[in-house]
């Protein structure tokens, strides 16, 4: 298992061209790329349509990419819910009556090394669970909005992660490795679909407030090309910065047509490098966003009953945070956005869902300011049909362990937790997998993370397969070489 | 990247074969196989060490514990040997034989390897290298960037290669202008470039700029993305790391002086113990001291639950960035477990693990232009005025009566005292500044600090007041385990502090949660009190004691205990009839400022200079911390260099040599001639500066895992020049005059962060190019919010200081060096990142800074504009068509460093508003600030060719 240390250099497809181009000289570059292209395309492992880009650096410029599914999908776009920090399993969706009776009394089974390696007693649940919806699910209430969405969700009890840390767990969660350097799942989302609109990016991460543990690379487009790195967006104001012309339309259109003109002037003159190319094409996509931007940061035509619904307008600032993040994850679906990720907002003193001690007070603020939003979310786009396209998945880097970190927290624990998925071709209303009697371990069908993103990509169309980028010598996949796709999940 | 052309030139000589001489482990091949000037059909070092790294050393490599089947396939006996099958896993010549083939080759899942679950298979082509290699014997080689440098004189003509064509003068010019000092031409640097037409031209062009100030602010931007530079610590809170611009200075001038790279390095390692210290020139200050302020700008979280393993993540940060820094090694990969791929033990990492642990961070006393040194000597020499210690030497019975009362009624020490300080020495303790002085005073001394009047000394103390109040100092105690019941420390003093630093651990003077209590103000100048620690929380752990004395006050100290104290005894003092005499003269003596008379001070001494520093400890080994667990200690590995790489292997016993933390060895291991990896990293370094690609493209990574150089005996070569003339200028002026650097078809290169702004902010017309001091604050935006906020926002221009002395705030960088790629300062980032993102579209055309700079250049120009046509005698129409034509052309040789042809100054006219056959006046400043803000965005601007 690689320990994370080693930061392989992030290399664009160009790099990859040019590093292989080293030692032949450049007379054989443009051959040598064709190449490449061809024996991709003859071993089926640049995506469907990868080839057809044509010119050399067209896909690594951000130019459209003529790309997509391989099959039919059934999402079209997904948001993810990260639940930074690790929400505990045991305590959301996955009742453990056992722990309540070894409540206060020595952990009866064997424990793993935890992080912090100050093991106290076994740890009762301090919330109760109830059934929902026509499936019965139960969840506690710490949840009780999400709750009344029971029958939408399929929830994975079984989830395993290989990491025991943050920063190594949220890499693995979000690019498959954890190691830095691997694209996020939303650039290998954006990568494979193409670009579906020019005036938002595809792959768009909404920052309530807390960058997670492994910062913006958790976020890259490692070496897939630059055009495929997320977008970071602050839901409140202009979303993101210098989204606000300095100048009126006209007069910044004449400005830019006139920089454009000196800009054909130099390209021609330069050969038309692709650098320069990528660099003339986002001076007009920043024009478009200008207006596509503020155009989804209007909230104030919502009506009432969706501020209401979202809790736009609650008493706890951090719902008020994460209702506009979920409401503007539904914008995002609605103009076409491909990979949406929600980031948690800071909730009092807690340093996200990690929970070391004081699990009572962190869990329940933490809990408070997402659950009604994501309720509101997930009927929301039901009711505007949205849903059934729109695959959404709740979850954390791992979960807690059963007995107490001190005496009143829990520890990180990767060997068996809870993630949920929802809509986009996911069947609501069922449970899979299961946890031992403590909700310490996985007790049947595990899960891995490959396993998820290979469900996630099936959803989109996609075999896991194939959706690759040749780096380094190798036909690199978000699964690296891991990945079954869960049909049991599959409506 | 590599001149396309040379590449091409060079492609044959991009090899070192490997040789069948080469027997043994891949470690200890001493000498490479000659350099084959074709390349070898099958080569080890490119087509099958990347093979083996990547297929195999996961399970059969260095690293010993996660070795299977004891099979390694790292080096050529155990290759040979096999594993426990028993067969070997290469027979040379014969790859019919040989096992490795069979099993990577074999479509029995049961046989294949690598394991058909979980890994990729070996591709047909490498099996055709790997069948292709073992037949001509299976060569291995060291990798080529572990083993030595040629032998031998560098050779002249490696950078002189004919290229197709030497793009034009003013490409060049703008070029070597942005690489040199990372500023655009000037409009009178063109124009002398344009005039001169002697050979030289290009020669006074690289020597002028290499000889200008901005040379330094340039190549010192460089350095500080290697060394991860940063003025605050990131985590919750962004704590400032004070003074930390001072290092940013030190680079600064150490590029500026040219400082030989072998000086250069052992000073950041170890400038604190320097036998000569380099000292600055315009004000005597040790520079050498100043340069291991970068051990420090490492993250760090308040209140770590494990302070031993807060105390590991800090070291590990600093290891990671010292040998990738210096050696393109990834060392810390070996915190754990061996490295996968490169010689480095896991036992090697904890031998330098042991160095950087045994060294303390400190904020160094600097005594600019040497006031406070005269202001000792001044003090000390004062005998007749009767500002000394005297001894009582029998010539003043006063004294000698003094004396022996003193002496009479001191009492010796508690038993149990871990260090005294009444017989002459400080015990084992440091003391930096001067305020401690160079010893003690003993019982009996009879000393007049300045402003004072003269007392009788009642103890044997450790005292920074005997001479005056206001020098400053520290004293630190040496390394000791904390013991389970608390630590004492019996002083008295005033504006004086007692500090117990656990594992390193210095946030609690940000935030003291977890070590509430462990800086303790000394303020009790007429009494003897005993401070204590209540540091049972942290029994076991590694710790030292200061005495801190930054301030007006002094303080003075007899003795300290481990162990004999504990908190409820803190006060009142538990000890009676301690050591000293009467508390009366204890005082009198001690703090002579609130009994004795009174005297006005002779001596005005200023405050000292302090750096953030690094400074030795007790040296002690490291143990091996078993899985990377800092809890889980294994065997005490000695202190030292990586030992593949040391110059001089240890003793059988497995001991080297060292003094101190061992870092003075470690820095001498480091810039060893005989060292290969040194000199190749920073020669590469330079060629990645002055063309953005290495000729090893993982600049910091030059192990197994990283990039193939595109030429090794070009690398080689400037790596050997390096080495002889220690002259990173001279490094730099030979490639910007070869034909490589000049060659046409090099890739179009981004301006980066820095350089675009001050680009802007330069033609715009209002650079501030005054240098160095404290950092011009960070411009808050709304969108950089969260704890750790500055209270106040810094200017939107930055004060138009160059970026180099713009605050970096690890938790608020500036959005417009983000937007361009300026690295998050983590670890050593030798090649920044080049993306292309639409935000980057909308910093240049919304950004008020952009904008500021564009209305501030366009003011300018209207008035040039304006100013040109008034003083024309021709007709206003002609006047002002000519006076505007003239400020186009000057606006694009000052954004574009080339003369503007007439098709362009006819669109930049019309783009005006200016009609061209009627228009009295020259336009407005609105126009013109357009007009600078659409040269501004325009790509020539911001591009490179």
């Amino acid at each position: 298992m690689h320990c994370g240390k080693y930061q392989p250099h992030a290399i664009s497809r160009r790099d990859m061209l040019r590093r292989s181009a080293c030692g032949f000289g450049a007379a054989a570059f443009a051959g040598m790329f064709a190449q490449v292209i061809r024996a991709a395309e003859a071993a089926g492992s640049l995506g469907a349509g990868a080839g057809a880009s044509g010119a050399a650096g067209a896909a690594a410029i951000g130019a459209a990419r003529v790309a997509g599914p391989h099959f039919t999908p059934t999402a079209r776009s997904v948001i993810f819910l990260y639940m930074d920090g690790g929400p505990s399993q045991m305590d959301t969706f996955d009742p453990k009556p056992a722990l309540a009776k070894w409540n206060g009394k020595p952990f009866p089974a064997s424990m793993e090394p935890t992080q912090f390696n100050n093991n106290g007693a076994t740890l009762g649940s301090p919330w109760e669970f109830t059934r929902h919806g026509e499936c019965g699910l139960e969840v506690s209430s710490l949840f009780p909005h999400v709750a009344r969405c029971a029958d939408e969700l399929c929830v994975v009890r079984s989830m395993t992660s290989k990491f025991n840390e943050h920063t190594n767990a949220n890499y693995f969660l979000h690019t498959g490795a954890s190691i830095v350097g691997r694209p996020s799942m939303g650039a290998w989302v954006s990568y494979g679909l193409g670009d579906a609109r020019n005036d938002l990016p595809n792959f768009v991460v909404i920052n309530g407030g807390l960058i997670p543990p492994g910062g913006r690379e958790l976020l890259g487009n490692g070496f897939l090309p630059s055009a495929y790195q997320s977008s970071l967006f602050r839901p409140q104001g202009d979303g993101m910065p210098n989204v606000h012309g300095a100048l009126e339309t006209q007069r910044q259109r004449k400005l830019l047509d006139f920089s454009g003109q000196m800009d054909e002037a130099f390209a021609s003159r330069a050969g038309r490098p692709d650098a320069l190319e990528g660099a003339i094409h986002n001076a007009e996509l920043a024009f478009a966003m200008q207006s596509s931007v503020p155009d989804l940061m209007a909230l104030d035509g919502e009506t009432k009953e969706v501020r209401e619904l979202y809790g736009l307008d609650a008493e706890y600032e951090p719902t008020r945070i994460f209702a506009r993040e979920c409401l503007l994850a539904r914008r995002m679906v609605e103009r076409g956005v491909q990979f949406i990720e929600l980031l948690c907002p800071q909730t009092g003193g807690n340093d996200r869902w990690d929970q070391h001690s004081n699990l009572k007070n962190g869990h329940e603020d933490n809990a408070r300011a997402v659950d009604q939003p994501i309720a509101a979310l997930l009927m929301d786009l039901k009711r505007r049909g949205l849903l059934e396209q729109t695959l959404v998945v709740w979850g954390g880097e791992f979960g807690r362990t059963p007995f107490a970190q001190g005496t009143d927290g829990r520890d990180h624990n990767p060997h068996g937790f809870t993630v949920w998925l929802a809509g986009g071709g996911i069947k609501g209303g069922i449970t899979y997998g299961s946890t031992d009697e403590f909700g310490y371990k996985v007790a049947e069908h595990p899960v891995e993370i490959h396993d998820l993103h290979a469900t996630m990509l099936h959803c989109l169309g996609f075999d896991h397969r194939l959706l690759t980028m040749r780096f380094g010598g190798r036909d690199m996949r978000l699964t690296d070489v891991h990945g079954r796709v869960m049909r049991e999940w599959l409506a | 990247m590599v001149p396309p052309l040379l590449l091409a030139l060079r492609a044959a000589a991009v090899a070192v074969g490997g040789s069948a001489a080469a027997m043994g482990a891949w470690g200890d091949v001493g000498t490479p196989a000659p350099a084959l000037r074709s390349a070898p059909a099958v080569d080890f070092t490119r087509d099958i060490a990347p093979v083996l790294a990547a297929r195999c050393f996961q399970c059969h490599g260095p690293d010993a514990s996660s070795r299977k089947s004891g099979l390694r396939l790292d080096t050529r006996a155990g290759a040979l040997k096999g594993g426990k099958s028993g067969s070997a896993a290469i027979v040379p010549g014969k790859p019919e034989e040989s096992e490795l083939l069979a099993r990577v080759m074999s479509t029995d899942a049961d046989e294949r390897m690598p394991p058909v679950e979980g890994h990729v298979a070996v591709t047909a082509a490498e099996i055709d290298a790997l069948h292709a290699w073992i037949t001509a014997g299976a060569p291995y080689a060291k990798h080529w960037s572990w083993a030595a440098l040629p032998d031998g004189a560098a050779r002249t003509d490696m950078l002189h290669v004919d290229v197709a064509a030497s793009t034009d003068h003013h490409s060049w010019l703008r070029r070597v202008h942005f690489d040199i000092v990372g500023l655009p031409p000037s409009l009178d640097d063109v124009r002398t470039f344009d005039a001169d037409h002697s050979p030289a031209a290009r020669e006074r062009v690289v020597d002028t700029l290499l000889a200008s100030p901005r040379y330094g602010e340039r190549w010192g931007r460089h350095w500080m993305d290697v060394m991860r530079y940063a003025e605050t610590l990131g985590h919750e809170f962004d704590y400032s790391v004070d003074e930390a611009w001072r290092w940013r200075d030190w680079v600064i001038r150490a590029f500026n002086t040219d400082v030989p790279y072998a000086q250069f390095v052992r000073e950041q390692i170890a400038g604190d113990l320097l036998s000569t210290p380099r000292l600055n020139p315009a004000d005597g200050t040790n520079e050498s001291v100043t340069a291991t302020g970068w051990w420090w700008m490492t993250q760090s979280t308040h209140a770590p639950v494990d302070v031993r393993l807060d105390q590991a993540e800090r070291v590990d940060n600093q290891i990671d960035v010292a040998t990738k820094a210096f050696l393109g090694t990834t060392a810390s990969c070996a915190r754990c477990h061996d490295h996968k791929f490169d010689e480095v033990s896991q036992r090697d990492y904890y031998a330098l693990f042991g160095i950087v642990k045994s060294s303390r961070r400190a904020y160094a006393y600097q005594d600019p232009h040497g006031i406070i040194g005269l202001a000792v000597k001044t003090l000390r020499m004062g005998e007749d005025t009767g500002r000394t210690i005297a001894r009582a030497d029998g010539s003043n019975a006063e004294w000698e009566r003094a004396a022996a009362q003193a002496k009479a009624a001191a009492k010796p020490a508690p038993v149990g005292a871990t260090w005294t300080f009444d017989r002459g020495t400080f015990d084992g303790w440091t003391a930096s500044g001067w305020a401690f002085g160079e010893t003690p005073v003993n019982c009996g001394d009879r000393i007049a600090p300045d402003g004072h009047a003269p007392v009788t000394v009642a103890g044997g103390w450790a005292f920074s007041g005997a001479l005056s109040d206001k020098l400053q100092g520290t004293l630190r105690s040496p390394t000791f385990t904390v013991p389970e019941i608390g630590i004492g420390v019996r002083c008295a003093g005033s504006k004086c502090r007692l500090r117990l630093v656990i594992d390193g651990y210095y946030l609690d003077d940000h935030n003291a949660l977890l070590f509430e209590s462990f800086t303790q103000a000394v303020d009790h100048p007429n009494e003897w009190r005993t401070h204590a620690w209540d540091a049972k929380r942290y029994a076991g752990e590694q710790a030292y004691i200061e005495v801190i004395d930054d301030g007006d006050g002094c303080i003075a100290m007899d003795w300290v205990s481990l162990g004999m104290v504990t908190g409820k005894d803190l006060e009142p003092a538990p000890f009676e009839g301690a050591p000293g005499a009467t508390s009366n003269t204890d005082a009198d003596a001690t703090l002579a400022a609130s009994t004795a008379p009174a005297l006005t001070p002779t001596l005005d001494i200023p405050g000292p200079m302090r750096v953030l520093a690094m400074e030795d400890g007790t040296g002690m080994d490291s143990p091996l911390y078993v899985r990377g667990v800092a809890r889980n200690a294994g065997d005490t590995v000695p202190r030292g260099m990586i030992t593949a790489l040391r110059s001089d292997k240890p003793g059988a016993d497995g001991s080297a040599t060292v003094t101190g933390s061992g870092r003075l060895q470690l820095a001498d291991e480091l810039v060893s001639p005989r060292n290969p990896l040194t000199w190749r990293v920073m020669a590469n370094r330079v060629w990645h500066h002055l063309t953005s690609r290495g000729i090893v493209p993982s600049t910091d990574d030059f192990g197994v895992l990283g990039q193939a150089p595109a030429d090794k005996a070009l690398l080689d070569e400037l790596a050997m020049r390096l080495r002889a003339h220690g002259s990173v200028k001279e490094l730099i002026r030979q490639i910007a005059l070869s034909s490589a650097y000049a060659a046409a078809d090099r890739p179009l290169r981004r301006l980066d962060a820095e350089t675009l702004r001050d680009a802007m902010i330069s033609v715009a017309g209002g650079l501030d190019l005054t240098m160095g001091g404290p950092s011009i604050p960070v411009h808050l935006t709304d969108a950089m919010q969260g704890r750790g906020r500055p209270g106040n926002s810094g200017p939107l221009d930055g004060a138009r200081r160059r970026s180099v002395y713009q605050e970096v705030r690890r938790n608020f960088l500036n959005p417009f060096m983000l937007v361009f790629d300026e690295p998050i300062p983590t670890t050593t980032v030798g090649a920044r990142s080049v993306s292309n993102v639409p935000a980057q579209g909308l910093t240049l055309m919304n950004d008020p800074f952009v904008r500021g700079q564009a209305e501030r250049w366009g003011a300018a120009m209207a008035a040039r504009a304006a100013g040109a046509c008034a003083l024309s005698s021709g007709l206003p129409d002609i006047a002002a068509r000519t006076a505007t034509q003239d400020t186009v052309r000057a606006m694009c040789m000052a954004a574009y460093a080339r003369p503007t042809t007439e098709e362009e100054v006819m669109n930049a006219v019309a783009f005006l508003g200016v009609s061209t056959d009627a228009a009295p006046t020259v336009p407005d400043a609105n126009a013109w600030s357009d007009l600078a803000h659409a040269i501004l965005l325009s790509a020539e601007f911001r591009f490179l060719r």
